[in-house]
C-alpha cells in the first residue's frame, strides 16, 4: 500500500494536468473599416418596388455609413469578439444558421437570431415584442450580459470615442465628432432600416400577373394566399401582418420560454408561448425557424402547420378548427370539435405537391440584393502591420 | 451513460467468478476513470462535464464503519483560434477546478459481486475560469481583456457509491452524489485599456444538486 500510493497520487496529478497550457500568440491584428471614397446611397429604392419598406422614417446616407460600421464594430462587445454582424449575418439574411447563437464569451442566446428585413415597416422587435422603438432596440443587444455585454452606455462611447476613424463618420453624419449613446443608436437603426427587400421573384410578378412564376409556386401562391389561413397572420407587404403582431402557433402544449408577457384575453390567463410573427421576405435565408430554431428547413415548418400544431388553449384562432372551417366565432362552439379542452388544432392535409409548392412560393420572397451589395458588407479588414 | 453500462457489462462477462471479500478491514485506493472513458472510448459527446471532480480517492474501513477522502484537480486550456474571415479575433479560455473531501461511510453488501456504500462528506471546491481576449489597436497597442469567474463552494455532500468486485482486489464503482451547500462567486471584467469600467461582483448562494452515477471508479483493494 505504502509503496503504491505515491506512485497513483503522481499519476493522477499527471493526467490532471494533461492538457497543459500551449504557448500561442493569439493576438489579433487591428480591424479598420475601408469605405468607399464616395458616399453609397442608402435611400435609394429600386424602380419595380410596389411599396416603400422604409415606412414612415427617411435614411440619412451619411448616419447609415456610420451605422454599418457601427454594425459590424467588434469593439462594441466587452472582449472585442462580437459585432452585431457576428450574428446577423449578410451571407445568411442577416440572420444564423444557429439554433442559438454564442455571445461574447461562449454563453448562448435563449433564442433563435432573426434575420433583418425590413425593420422600417415594423411596429415591435425582438421575439416578444419588448421594444417599439428601434433606435432603442439596435443598442439593446450591445448591452446585453450574453450577447456582446458592455451594460453601461458609458463604456460603449468610450470605446467608440477611442477608435480615430470615427472622428470623421460622427463629423459626416452629425456635424461634430461628439459620440453619444444615443447618436450610436440612430446611426446603427439607419443602417438597419436601410435593409430593405422589395425586389423579390413576388415582388416583381405583381407587375406582371405572375407570368414570371412557376405552376408550381402559383400553386404555393393560391395556396398560402386564399386556401390557407397562411396570409391570415403572414400577410401585408411585409408577410408579417401589419406594423408587428405576436401569436400563439401551438409549437407546445406548455411553453418552458413564455414570450409575450401579459394576459390572454379569451382565457384570462398569463400568456404563453406568443412570440412575434417574423417576416417572410428572405425566408429561405434565415433557416432554422421559429424563436428557439427547433425547425432546420422550412420542409419542416410546412410539416409542422400541416400536421404537427399542438391544442394549446391559446392556440391563435386561425389555426383552429372551426374559426377556418366556417364553425362558428368560437371554436369551442363548433360541434365537430371534438377536443375535450376546447381546442381542436387545424389539420391542413396537405398533399406532399401542396408542400412542395408552399416551399416553392416561399423561395420566391428572396431577395438576393441584400445578401450581395456592398454597401451591406462588413467593412472591416485586418491593418497590415 | 449507456456506454459506461456496455463497458461494465462487458467487464462482467469477461471476469473470473469470485467472491466479493467481506472483510471488514481494508483499504482501497479509488482513480475516477471517466476522462479515460470519454477520451478513448469517444461514443459521441465528450463535453460531459465530470459528475465526480475527485480524481484520486481513498478509503480505510474498520468494522461496521470507515471514513474516506478525495482530491481532484482538473484543468483544461482551450484556444479558439480567429475565424476564417477574421471578424472574431481568438480567445484562450482555462478552467480550473480543485475539489477536497473527507467523510464517513456505512456498508451494505447487495450480493456476491455488489456491495453499496453510504455516507456523507464535508468538502471544499474551488472553480475557476478564465477567457483572455487580446487585440491590436491602430497604434500597435495591445488591448487586453480578462473574464474570470472564481467559486468557492464547501458543504455537505451525501453519496451512494455502488461498487461491483472483479476480483477480491479490484473492483469497479460509481456514486451519486448529493449536495448542500454555501458558494462564494467572484466575478471579474478587466480591460488593460478601459481600466475605469473594471468589474467585480460578488455573491453568495447556496446550492441543492444531486449528481447522477455517471462516473466510473477503478478501485483497488490492499
Amino acid at each position: 500500500m505504502k509503496n503504491y500510493l505515491p506512485l497513483l497520487i503522481v499519476a493522477a496529478l499527471a493526467i490532471a494536468g494533461m492538457q497543459a497550457c500551449k504557448k500561442e500568440n493569439v493576438t489579433a491584428g487591428a480591424r479598420v473599416p475601408v469605405l468607399p471614397s464616395a458616399i453609397q446611397n442608402y435611400s435609394e429604392l429600386p424602380a419595380s418596388g410596389t411599396f416603400n419598406p422604409f415606412g414612415f422614417a427617411s435614411i440619412s446616407n451619411e448616419k447609415a455609413t456610420l451605422g454599418r460600421v457601427l454594425f459590424f464594430e467588434t469593439q462594441l462587445s466587452v472582449n472585442n469578439r462580437t459585432s452585431c454582424g457576428t450574428c446577423h449575418n449578410q451571407r445568411k439574411g442577416f440572420g444564423t444558421h444557429n439554433s442559438v447563437d454564442e455571445g461574447f464569451n461562449g454563453a448562448m442566446t435563449s433564442r433563435n437570431v432573426p434575420g433583418i428585413v425590413n425593420p422600417g415597416l415594423q411596429s415591435s422587435y425582438f421575439w416578444d415584442m419588448r421594444e417599439s422603438n428601434l433606435n432603442a432596440m439596435v443598442t439593446q443587444p450591445i448591452a446585453n450580459h450574453v450577447e456582446m455585454g458592455l451594460e453601461e452606455p458609458e463604456y460603449m462611447t468610450a470605446k467608440v470615442t477611442a477608435l480615430p476613424y470615427y472622428n470623421q463618420l460622427f463629423q459626416s453624419a452629425y456635424g461634430d465628432e461628439n459620440v453619444t449613446s444615443e447618436r450610436i443608436g440612430e446611426a446603427l437603426a439607419h443602417f438597419v432600416r436601410s435593409m430593405v427587400s422589395c425586389n423579390s421573384k413576388f415582388d416583381q410578378g405583381k407587375n406582371s400577373g405572375f407570368t414570371n412564376f412557376t405552376e408550381e409556386e402559383n400553386i404555393g401562391r393560391q395556396l398560402f394566399m386564399n386556401d390557407l389561413p397562411c396570409a391570415g397572420c403572414h400577410g401585408g407587404d411585409n408577410f408579417a401582418g401589419w406594423g408587428s403582431q405576436a401569436l400563439n402557433i401551438g409549437l407546445e402544449e406548455n411553453y418552458a420560454d413564455p414570450g409575450v408577457p401579459g394576459t390572454d384575453w379569451n382565457t384570462g390567463q398569463p400568456m404563453n408561448g406568443w412570440f412575434k410573427v417574423p417576416s417572410l421576405r428572405n425566408v429561405a435565408l434565415t433557416a432554422p425557424y421559429m424563436h428557439d430554431g427547433r425547425f432546420t428547413s422550412l420542409e419542416d415548418v410546412v410539416n409542422f402547420y400541416n400536421s404537427g400544431i399542438k391544442a394549446h388553449n391559446q392556440l391563435s384562432f386561425n389555426l383552429r378548427v372551426g374559426w377556418n372551417g366556417g364553425g362558428g366565432i368560437f371554436p369551442e362552439d363548433d360541434p365537430n370539435n371534438t377536443n375535450p379542452n376546447g381546442v381542436q388544432p387545424l389539420r391542413m392535409n396537405l398533399s406532399t405537391v401542396e408542400k412542395k409548392a408552399l416551399v416553392a412560393f416561399l423561395n420566391t420572397l428572396t431577395d438576393e440584393s441584400i445578401i450581395t451589395q456592398n454597401k451591406f458588407s462588413d467593412p472591416f479588414v485586418i491593418q497590415p502591420q | 451513460m449507456k456506454q459506461l453500462l456496455a463497458i461494465f457489462l462487458i467487464m462482467i462477462s469477461s471476469s473470473v467468478a469470485m467472491q466479493a471479500q467481506d472483510t471488514l478491514n481494508f483499504t482501497e485506493i479509488g482513480l475516477n476513470a471517466t476522462p479515460f472513458v470519454h477520451q478513448y472510448l469517444s461514443f459521441g459527446n465528450n463535453d460531459t462535464p465530470l459528475s465526480s471532480p475527485y480524481i484520486l480517492t481513498g478509503e480505510k474501513r474498520c468494522g461496521r464503519f470507515g471514513g474516506r477522502v478525495g482530491i481532484g484537480l482538473i484543468s483544461a486550456n482551450d484556444l479558439e483560434k480567429a475565424d476564417d474571415d477574421n471578424t472574431r479575433p481568438a480567445i484562450k479560455t482555462n478552467e480550473l477546478t480543485l475539489a477536497i473531501r473527507a467523510g464517513i461511510v456505512a456498508y451494505k453488501n447487495l450480493s456476491r459481486r455488489f456491495s453499496l456504500k453510504y455516507g456523507s462528506d464535508l468538502f471544499f471546491q474551488y472553480d475557476m475560469t478564465r477567457s483572455v481576449t487580446s487585440t491590436t489597436g491602430l497604434f500597435g497597442e495591445t488591448q487586453k481583456v480578462t473574464i474570470s469567474d472564481y467559486t468557492y463552494e464547501t458543504g455537505f455532500s451525501p453519496f451512494l457509491f455502488l461498487q461491483f468486485h472483479v476480483t477480491p482486489q479490484f473492483s469497479l464503482g460509481t456514486e451519486a452524489l448529493g449536495r448542500l451547500s454555501v458558494l462564494s462567486t467572484v466575478s471579474k471584467e478587466e480591460n488593460s485599456q478601459f481600466p475605469d469600467f473594471n468589474d467585480r461582483q460578488e455573491s453568495i448562494g447556496t446550492r441543492f444538486a444531486i449528481s447522477a452515477p455517471t462516473s466510473l471508479f477503478l478501485i483497488l483493494r490492499f
